[in-house]
């Protein structure tokens, strides 16, 4: 009989073990995730003085002048629909003419676009179609010309605006 | 029920607000860089000729005076470019004392590109105002030369170096 009770005493002892390792106990935690809106652009510096020093006899454009030194970064995450728009501070005055090219590989370059008369109000698209992504040290190209008739021009310094914009 | 469909309108219009708000938050997003850019035009004068060799040879003779009738030629092209003010184009020959008459005039100029001075009469070395009145433009005009000579003057050959100067004025 004494035997029996150990035994019996044994197998509560034991089920009251397993149950305690059986036991576990949870914890939650709520991770609220979010990517904002992402637009960057970036340049690499200034170009080199873009300066007219020739012509030819009976001609009346003047030999225009370029500079491919610079180039310029992007990253979006917003749409495929991305542009980047081009200004400058002030409009150039009749005769001269500045032409600016981005290379691109994400979107569609619209080429060398003359920006001779865009300023805030009438910024001029020069890449369309940006999809998202980034699109790293394309190639800006600058393309300055002048007509004889519009006279000489005293160094001048001009401030181009790049805009990445949807 | 009546409640349900309350939540349900309220729910939609929580959403429109939101999907709103979220949709003017991309498009009022935007991001610049400035590059700056220094533009400028030097000064060019630039003057060319077509026809750098011009003979003029006189070889008949009037019957009504006897003189030697003068040789004229107007193939010669002169083209020119400033981008200045107030230059004007001169003409100048390295003979100080020519044997025979050269005459020459600037035909044809665009009253755009400048004014024609009177024949020029290459007497000696001196430079002498071919085109006045020359300022940001461009030009072209005909050059026509004329050589002369008296009976006294005998025959033989003369060169000239004619030079064309476009300088200020």
């Amino acid at each position: 009989m004494k035997k029996i009770v150990v035994t019996l005493a044994a197998a509560v002892l034991s089920m009251v073990v397993v149950q305690s390792a059986m036991a576990q106990a949870t914890a939650n935690q709520t991770v609220t995730l979010a990517v904002n809106a992402v637009y960057k652009i970036a340049t690499s510096g200034n170009p080199s003085p873009l300066t007219i020093t020739t012509g030819t006899a009976g001609v009346d454009p003047l030999t225009s002048v370029s500079d491919n030194s610079t180039n310029y970064s992007i990253t979006q995450n917003v749409a495929n629909t991305v542009k980047v728009t081009a200004h400058m501070d002030a409009a150039l005055s009749a005769g001269y003419t500045l032409l600016l090219g981005l290379a691109s590989t994400k979107g569609t370059s619209q080429g060398n676009v003359d920006i001779s008369n865009a300023t805030s109000g009438s910024a001029v698209d020069v890449i369309t179609g940006i999809t998202r992504g980034a699109d790293a040290n394309q190639v800006i190209t600058y393309t300055f010309s002048a007509t004889a008739s519009a006279g000489t021009l005293s160094s001048t310094s001009k401030t181009v605006t790049l805009t990445l914009t949807n | 029920m009546k409640p349900d469909i309350k939540n349900m309108t309220k729910g939609l219009w929580k959403a429109a607000i939101l999907s709103f708000l979220f949709s003017a938050r991309l498009f009022g997003q935007q991001a610049s860089t400035e590059q700056v850019l220094t533009l400028q035009v030097l000064e060019i004068n630039k003057i060319g000729i077509n026809n750098n060799a011009v003979t003029l040879i006189i070889d008949q003779a009037s019957l009504e005076n006897g003189m030697p009738v003068p040789a004229v030629n107007e193939e010669g092209v002169l083209v020119w470019i400033t981008n200045g003010e107030n230059k004007k184009i001169t003409v100048a020959s390295n003979n100080p004392s020519p044997r025979f008459l050269v005459k020459l005039v600037a035909l044809d100029v665009p009253s755009s590109a400048g004014v024609g001075s009177p024949e020029v009469i290459l007497t000696d070395n001196a430079t002498k105002d071919f085109v006045i009145g020359v300022s940001k433009t461009t030009g072209r005009c005909k050059i026509k030369f004329t050589a002369a000579a008296k009976i006294s003057d005998g025959i033989g050959s003369e060169t000239y170096i004619i030079t064309y100067t476009i300088t200020g004025s």
